[in-house]
This record gives C-alpha cells, sequence and structure tokens, in this order.
C-alpha cells in the first residue's frame, strides 16, 4: 500500500464526511424553512381554527398542522380559515392545499368546491400530494371568505394538513405544478428508472448466477419499485388497512437484500451473520402480517418498530462497507459507502417523520435517496465494464505478442530441425560411407599382415578424425563436458597402445551456453592436436587433462599436461601442428599458452564464456 | 548438473574395468560359454569367430549369414550364453532376431555387432533388447572380454551411447510410468558415462561398489527397450491392430 493510495483515499473519506454533513443540513433547511415560489397575488393562510368531531369548539392553530405531533386522535378533521381578499369577484380563483394526509374536502363561503377522490373507505391516499381546487367566479368575496377544510386519514391520528395558499388561479397553477412535481412526478420517475435498474441487475445475475450480488441488488430496488407504487396509485383498489401492510412491507424489507448485497459485494463468507438477517426479515414479515390479517390496529405500532430495525440494518450495512473500503482502500467500496451514507441521512430523516418527531406535511424524502444507490450501483457497473474491456484488450495485445514471439520461436526451431538434419544425413553418408570403408580397409591390413605400420596409423588416424568430426556434430547444444568425454572415448584406446597412463578430470561446468558444431569441432581438434604432439614428441608416460569453469573470470580452462621431454619454444621450429594450434585457438577466440620444462609441458586453451 | 559433479577424480585407468563373470542367463551354464555369431560380412565373421575360438572361455556353437538360417540353427541349441547379431541382414533386420529371442526366458546375453559404435544402431539394437554392443575394429582381447562381460550381467555404454540415452530420456521426461522413466541416480550415472568417466571412477565418486554402477546402466537398457515396447503397443492400438486391455497390466 502506497502513501499516495492512502492520501487519495483520506481525501474521498474527507469529502464523503463533508458531501454528509451538507445533505444533512439541506434536509434540515427542506424540512424546517422551504416554501415554494409564489405568485405575487397569492396569499398563504397560516391561521385557522381546529376542531374534530369528538370536540364541540375549535381550536385556534397555525398551518402546517400534523396531527401525531400535537397529539390528536381521530380520522376526521375540520379546518376554517378565514381571509379577505380584494379581488376581482368575477375573476376565476384557486386554493392550494400545499401537502395533505391523505385527503381533504374543500368549501368556500358554504359552497363545497370538491374533494380528491374518495372519503370513505378504502379513502384515497394522496401522500403530502398538493390539492388544487378552481373557486368558480363569483363565489369569492370582495372582503371576508370562510374556506372549510375537512381532512380525513389512515390510519386515525396520523393526518395532516400542510401550508394553504389562495389566489388567481394561474398563479396558484404554477405554484401547484412546481409542488406536483417535486411531491409527484419526480418519484414516479425515479420509481421507473429503478425498476430499469433492478431489471438490469436481474439479468446480469441470471447471465452469471454465481455473482449473487446482483440477484440481491435486484431484489433491494424491485422492493422499492413496489413501494413507490404510493406515488402512482391514490384511490387504491384494496383496503386501507392492507394498502398501509403493502407499503410497509415493501419499504421494512428492503433493507435485508441491501444487507446482503454488501455482503457478497464485499466478498464477506459470514452464514451466522446472515443467518441472523434472513431470521429478522422473516419475523419482521409475520410481526406485521399477522395484525393486518387479524385486522388489529396494532399493526401500526408494530411496524413503526420493525421500519426502526430496518433502519438498524442499513446503518449496520452503511458500518461494514465503510470498514471494508477502510480497509482495503477499494474504489468501489469507498463510493458504495459514500451513497449509502447519504441514503442513511435521509433515511434518518423518514424515520424521525415516522416516529413523529418532525413534521410530516414534508413527506418522506427516502424516495429522492434510491437515485444516489442506483447512481453508485450504476457507476461501480460502468466502472468493471471499462475496466473489463481494458483487460481484454490487454490480454489480446499480450497474446498476439506472444503468438508472435511463438511463430518466430517455431521458424527458428524449425531452420534448427532443418539443419540438424542435414547435419544428420551428412554424418551418417560419412559413417556408412567412408568409416565402413576405412575399417573394412584396416582389417583386411591387419589380416594380410604385410601392410606397413605407417599406411595402418594413417587409416587409424583417419579413423578417428571421422569420430571426432561426427562427435562434434552431436554434443547437444556444445556441451563441453559431453565434448571432453566423446574426446576421451575417442583418444583413450591410442593413449593405451602409446603406452601412455592418462588421467581425466572434468569440474562442473555451466550446461546453458551454446557452441555452434564449429566451435566443437575446432575445441575437439586442439586438444587432438596436443595430445599427438605429446604421445608423437613428448616421449611422455602420463598425461594429464583437465577442464575448470571460473565463474569469477567468467571463463573455461582446459589444461593438458605431460611428463615428457618437453622442447624449447626458441629453437624448435614451428611446425605445422603448432601453427595450426595458434590459428584455431584465434579462431576460437580463445587464449593458448605453452610452458615447457624439465618436467614436461603443459598447454592450457581458455575460453572466454563470452566466446563459448 | 548434479551435485556430485562437484567432485572429480583422477585415476589412471582403463575405461573398461574386468568384472567378475556372474551367469545371468541360466544358473546352470558355466565356462566355456557357448556362443553363436549371426553376421553377413564374411572377413568380420572370420575375424570375430578366430577371436570366440581363441579364448578359453568361449566356445564358438555355430554362425550363420543371415536371419533365416540363424534362426533355424538357434532352434536346435539349447544352452547359448551369448549371441553376437549384425543388424543389416541380407534377409531382414537383426533387430526382429533379438526380439524374437528376448521373448524367451531364459535368453543369451545377445551383442550388437557395430560399426566403430555406430549409436543409432545400438540404441536400436537396446531397444529391441540388445544386452550390449560389439565393435567390429575391437582388438582380440577386448572382443572376448566384451562378450565375457556382458555374459555376466554388465552393460557397456559408451560416452557416446550415454549421449543418445540422455537425449532420448530428456525427449520423454514427461513420461510418467516409472517402469520407463529413469531415476535420479541414473541420470547422475548417464551424466558421468557422458563425460568420459569409467565405471571404476563413477563408483569412486558416487561411493557405490562398480557392481551396483553396472546394475544402473544394465536397468537404464532395460528401461529403454520396455520403453520402446510400450511405445510400438501403443501405436498399434492407435492404428487399430491391437486392443490394449481395459487394465494396466503389461501386454
Amino acid at each position: 500500500m502506497t502513501s499516495t493510495s492512502d492520501r487519495l483515499f483520506r481525501q474521498q473519506l474527507l469529502l464523503t464526511l463533508l458531501g454528509s454533513a451538507l445533505l444533512a443540513v439541506a434536509v434540515a433547511y427542506y424540512n424546517i424553512r422551504w416554501q415554494p415560489p409564489l405568485g405575487p397575488e397569492v396569499i398563504e393562510l397560516a391561521s385557522a381554527l381546529h376542531w374534530s368531531t369528538e370536540d364541540e369548539t375549535g381550536t385556534p392553530v397555525t398551518l402546517p398542522n400534523d396531527w401525531l405531533l400535537l397529539g390528536y386522535r381521530g380520522a376526521e378533521h375540520y379546518y376554517q380559515i378565514s381571509f379577505e381578499t380584494t379581488g376581482d369577484a368575477g375573476e376565476i380563483w384557486g386554493i392550494l392545499l400545499g401537502s395533505v394526509n391523505l385527503n381533504a374536502a374543500v368549501s368556500l363561503n358554504g359552497t363545497a368546491l370538491g374533494s380528491f377522490g374518495n372519503m370513505q373507505e378504502p379513502i384515497s391516499h394522496n401522500w403530502s400530494r398538493p390539492l388544487h381546487f378552481a373557486v368558480p367566479p363569483r363565489l369569492l368575496r370582495a372582503g371576508a371568505n370562510q374556506l372549510e377544510v375537512r381532512v380525513v386519514s389512515f390510519p386515525p391520528g396520523h393526518g395532516s394538513l400542510g401550508r394553504v395558499y389562495v389566489g388567481p388561479r394561474a398563479q396558484i397553477l404554477a405554484t401547484e405544478a412546481l409542488m406536483h412535481r417535486v411531491a409527484v412526478e419526480l418519484p414516479r420517475a425515479i420509481s421507473v428508472f429503478s425498476l430499469l435498474i433492478g431489471l438490469v441487475a436481474l439479468g446480469l445475475w441470471l447471465l452469471r448466477r454465481t455473482d449473487t450480488e446482483y440477484a440481491w441488488f435486484a431484489a433491494t430496488t424491485l422492493l422499492w419499485t413496489l413501494h413507490s407504487l404510493k406515488y402512482h396509485v391514490a384511490d387504491i383498489p384494496v383496503s386501507s388497512q392492507f394498502w398501509a401492510w403493502f407499503l410497509f412491507l415493501t419499504s421494512i424489507s428492503a433493507s435485508y437484500p441491501m444487507f446482503l448485497f454488501m455482503q457478497r459485494f464485499n466478498g464477506l463468507q459470514q452464514p451466522t451473520l446472515e443467518r441472523c438477517a434472513y431470521l429478522l426479515w422473516l419475523v419482521s414479515i409475520i410481526a406485521i402480517t399477522v395484525p393486518m390479517l387479524l385486522g388489529l390496529q396494532q399493526m401500526y405500532p408494530i411496524a413503526e418498530v420493525m421500519y426502526g430495525i430496518s433502519f438498524a440494518v442499513s446503518v449496520y450495512s452503511f458500518y461494514k462497507i465503510s470498514k471494508h473500503s477502510i480497509r482495503t482502500r477499494s474504489k468501489e467500496s469507498m463510493l458504495l459507502a459514500t451513497t449509502i451514507s447519504f441514503l442513511v441521512i435521509i433515511v434518518a430523516h423518514d424515520v424521525l417523520l415516522i416516529y413523529g418527531y418532525l413534521d410530516r406535511t414534508v413527506g418522506q424524502l427516502v424516495i429522492y435517496a434510491v437515485p444516489l444507490l442506483l447512481g453508485g450501483f450504476g457507476l461501480i457497473m460502468l466502472r468493471r465494464f471499462a475496466v473489463a474491456l481494458t483487460e481484454r484488450e490487454a490480454m489480446l495485445h499480450n497474446l498476439e505478442q506472444r503468438v508472435a514471439q511463438a511463430t518466430s520461436r517455431i521458424v527458428e526451431l524449425e531452420t534448427d530441425k532443418a539443419l540438424a538434419h542435414q547435419r544428420e544425413t551428412i554424418m551418417r553418408d560419412m559413417h556408412d560411407g567412408v568409416g565402413g570403408q576405412l575399417v573394412s580397409s584396416l582389417a583386411l591390413l591387419e589380416s594380410t599382415n604385410q601392410a606397413p605400420a605407417a599406411l595402418k596409423d594413417t587409416i587409424t588416424g583417419a579413423l578417428t578424425d571421422l569420430r571426432l568430426m561426427i562427435d562434434s556434430l552431436d554434443t547437444q547444444n556444445g556441451d563441453l563436458g559431453l565434448l571432453l568425454g566423446a574426446l576421451r572415448e575417442r583418444m583413450e584406446p591410442i593413449l593405451d597402445c602409446a603406452g601412455i597412463q592418462s588421467s581425466w578430470e572434468i569440474g562442473v561446468l555451466p550446461t546453458t551456453q551454446h557452441r555452434s558444431a564449429h566451435d566443437s569441432l575446432q575445441i575437439l581438434r586442439c586438444l587432438q592436436e596436443i595430445l599427438t604432439n605429446a604421445i608423437k614428441h613428448a616421449q611422455a608416460s602420463q598425461i594429464s587433462v583437465s577442464i575448470a569453469h571460473q565463474p569469477q573470470s567468467g571463463s573455461t580452462t582446459i589444461r593438458v599436461k605431460d611428463n615428457g621431454i618437453g622442447f624449447e619454444p626458441a629453437t624448435v621450429r614451428r611446425g605445422r601442428g603448432l601453427n595450426n594450434l595458434q590459428r584455431r585457438a584465434q579462431d576460437l577466440r580463445a587464449t593458448l599458452a605453452q610452458r615447457s620444462g624439465a618436467d614436461g609441458c603443459e598447454t592450457t586453451l581458455q575460453l572466454t564464456d563470452s566466446t563459448t | 548438473m548434479t551435485t556430485i559433479l562437484t567432485q572429480t577424480v583422477a585415476a589412471a585407468t582403463g575405461r573398461h574395468d574386468k568384472a567378475e563373470p556372474v551367469i545371468r542367463t541360466d544358473p546352470k551354464a558355466s565356462a566355456p560359454y557357448s556362443t553363436f555369431l549371426v553376421e553377413d560380412d564374411q572377413p568380420t565373421r572370420q575375424r570375430l569367430a578366430a577371436a570366440i575360438a581363441a579364448h578359453p572361455d568361449l566356445e564358438l556353437k555355430g554362425s550363420a549369414a543371415d536371419l533365416a538360417s540363424a534362426t533355424a540353427a538357434l532352434a536346435e541349441i539349447s544352452d547359448c550364453a551369448a549371441l553376437l547379431v549384425d543388424l543389416g541382414l541380407p534377409d531382414g533386420d537383426g533387430a526382429e532376431l533379438i526380439e524374437a529371442v528376448t521373448a524367451q526366458a531364459p535368453h543369451p546375453a545377445i551383442l550388437v555387432i557395430s560399426v566403430f559404435g555406430d549409436e543409432r544402431h545400438v540404441i536400436r539394437a537396446i531397444k529391441a533388447g540388445a544386452d550390449g554392443y560389439l565393435l567390429k575394429d575391437y582388438a582380440v582381447e577386448k572382443l572376448a572380454d566384451t562378450i565375457l562381460q556382458t555374459i555376466a550381467g554388465h552393460s557397456p555404454v559408451s560416452p557416446s551411447i550415454a549421449r543418445h540415452l540422455l537425449k532420448t530420456f530428456r525427449d520423454t521426461e514427461s513420461e510418467q510410468n516409472p517402469r520407463v522413466q529413469i531415476t535420479a541416480r541414473e541420470r547422475d550415472v548417464l551424466n558421468l558415462i557422458a563425460r568420459g568417466y569409467s565405471n571404476l571412477e563413477i563408483a569412486k565418486l558416487l561411493e557405490v561398489s562398480t557392481n551396483t554402477v553396472a546394475t544402473h546402466t544394465k536397468s537404464m537398457y532395460r528401461k529403454l527397450a520396455v520403453r520402446s515396447r510400450s511405445a510400438a503397443v501403443y501405436e498399434a492400438s492407435q492404428m487399430g491392430l491391437i486392443s490394449l486391455p481395459a487394465s494396466d497390466s503389461e501386454p
């Protein structure tokens, strides 16, 4: 791990924390102070007289008015709002209820303006939606007007009435359109986006069944998509209790597959922990389903507890992914941790709202956080795709290079093989032809017992020479040890015949150096020449041949020493043999040294590794 | 190169070490050992026959100039201790005769007659089951010595033959069958022979007896023969000429 990656990681962590803090502030501001832009003639009606069906007299209240915050009970509440206007009685006006839970009916100056959807069970579910009512001409009086709003909620005591606006219809509609976009259209679009991403993740899992992280991500997003049906459906086709159960079920359930997705994504194998998650998930489902089936109102407080537990699971997921990203410094984990930290902040807002600590007229915000998670996931997928493409290209490039190398090597080997075959053919021809003839001639001469010794020697010499040539062609990559072995095999019988005892020392030699057949033959001929000189001229009784490699100087030394009479270099005419020796040593780029004394002659041939 | 080669040996000795004659073929056989000669070149045949006849421990039972008469004559001889075979016979390949003879047990020690150590022919003969080789240009005493050594169970390996063996075994290093794969010790011995060391020098270097060295060389000969036979069986089965049994028993 480098310090650069540490620094980058710290920067990313800082950005995440900063982003989370900013988001928390933004959520708080939105909750407390946010106002939609209003037309110049639009009036906000903030004071009302409130009573429920159980009250005999009204109580003055300020709008927005959240029943849960104030401890109201009952399913039906009334608001009487007085206002004065100088507006033209002939103009069409409008009334805008900024946010209603769940539904409202409005009348102005004793005349009903209408309601949104069904006010009886199953009542319409207009979750925190802006409701707009048109005021017909002449209904609005110049001066004092009385607006009456009837709000129904489900379950009882969970209703609210947000800000109320009155003004010329065109101006009211402009505000209503903006609020509608934010509160209804945007969540609807997000739910469609969520469905698409969920289907993509599901498709990925179907194509790669072993990557179960995609399956759990698909489950999370598809559960959210089901939950967001509340933005699409106001007039529910089922009972209010069943609809509430369905919405609780889908929102509570979403955090468990998300936790499992994190586990898979982090590559964590924690079966016990996962079994706990499965169990908790099952308990949550049973805990809200049983009261729903029995028609008990206790479903709501139980669901709120389960929602809290589900939130705790989300927080735990955030903790785990953060820990993992800190440990592994993984960019993908860091990105997910960031998006989930944002999600947790927004869900925390919703939990406070559900528990009645925040004004619910602003509505739940979690739907707006979903794109963050989906976007993070999408970015990770894109990154993986790009990385996979890059890796594939690199692999292809690498493969092409290897194929090219292998091809050139094959060509090289084919050439070598062809050359070796040619050499072998020549060798065989020489062996079977010339060699056979020489052997037969020698046998014939021996059988007659009349041939001159010189002729026999010549033929024997020719045979030895032929054998050395063949050996030089077959010394397996010019292994010096094998070359010396071949020389010993050929020369030892000749030395024995001449009554010379020979000793051979072959030390450790490198086997990695390649030596050509030509060089091998030159070395063999050099040594043959030295040994022949010893036999013919030195009158030696002992010869030692040694070869040793000197890794320090990067050379190999072959030393031939006899105990003969030696020679005087200054007076001995440089015969053909000695001249040949020098020439061959030069050809080999080797150093040849001869020392002669009373104790015999020593010849060294030093081959440097670069020449061998 | 193996570690044992870090030592060197300076032994002023001849390559071909004497070995005490140990009967390897028929326990009842004893000197003089009956020998049979198959060689089509008349001067060579006469020379070899003379060398055998001259040695007190060897007895020439007969000779043949072609495959057919050799097969017929060998069928009549029951106590042959050594068989000398030339490969290039006018009516066929000497290797066929070697294969036929080695199929029986016990069988005589088989030596292939070679022109100055023609490695290719010698290797082919070893693959067929030969135990050793004779060079046509050996001196008379050496011919008899070599025959006796082979009867005693020694398999001569010259440096050039060792080079060929090294190459052959290296070419099939992936071979998994231990019956045909040479051991590390055998490879050491082979490396030393190829570098010109005599059996005696190798025995000193490896601190073993010369008999152990000879056992290693013999074992390598056998492995080469088994390898060649199993390769032939495999080829035959590939060509559909024979069907291999399901078990891994030796065909």
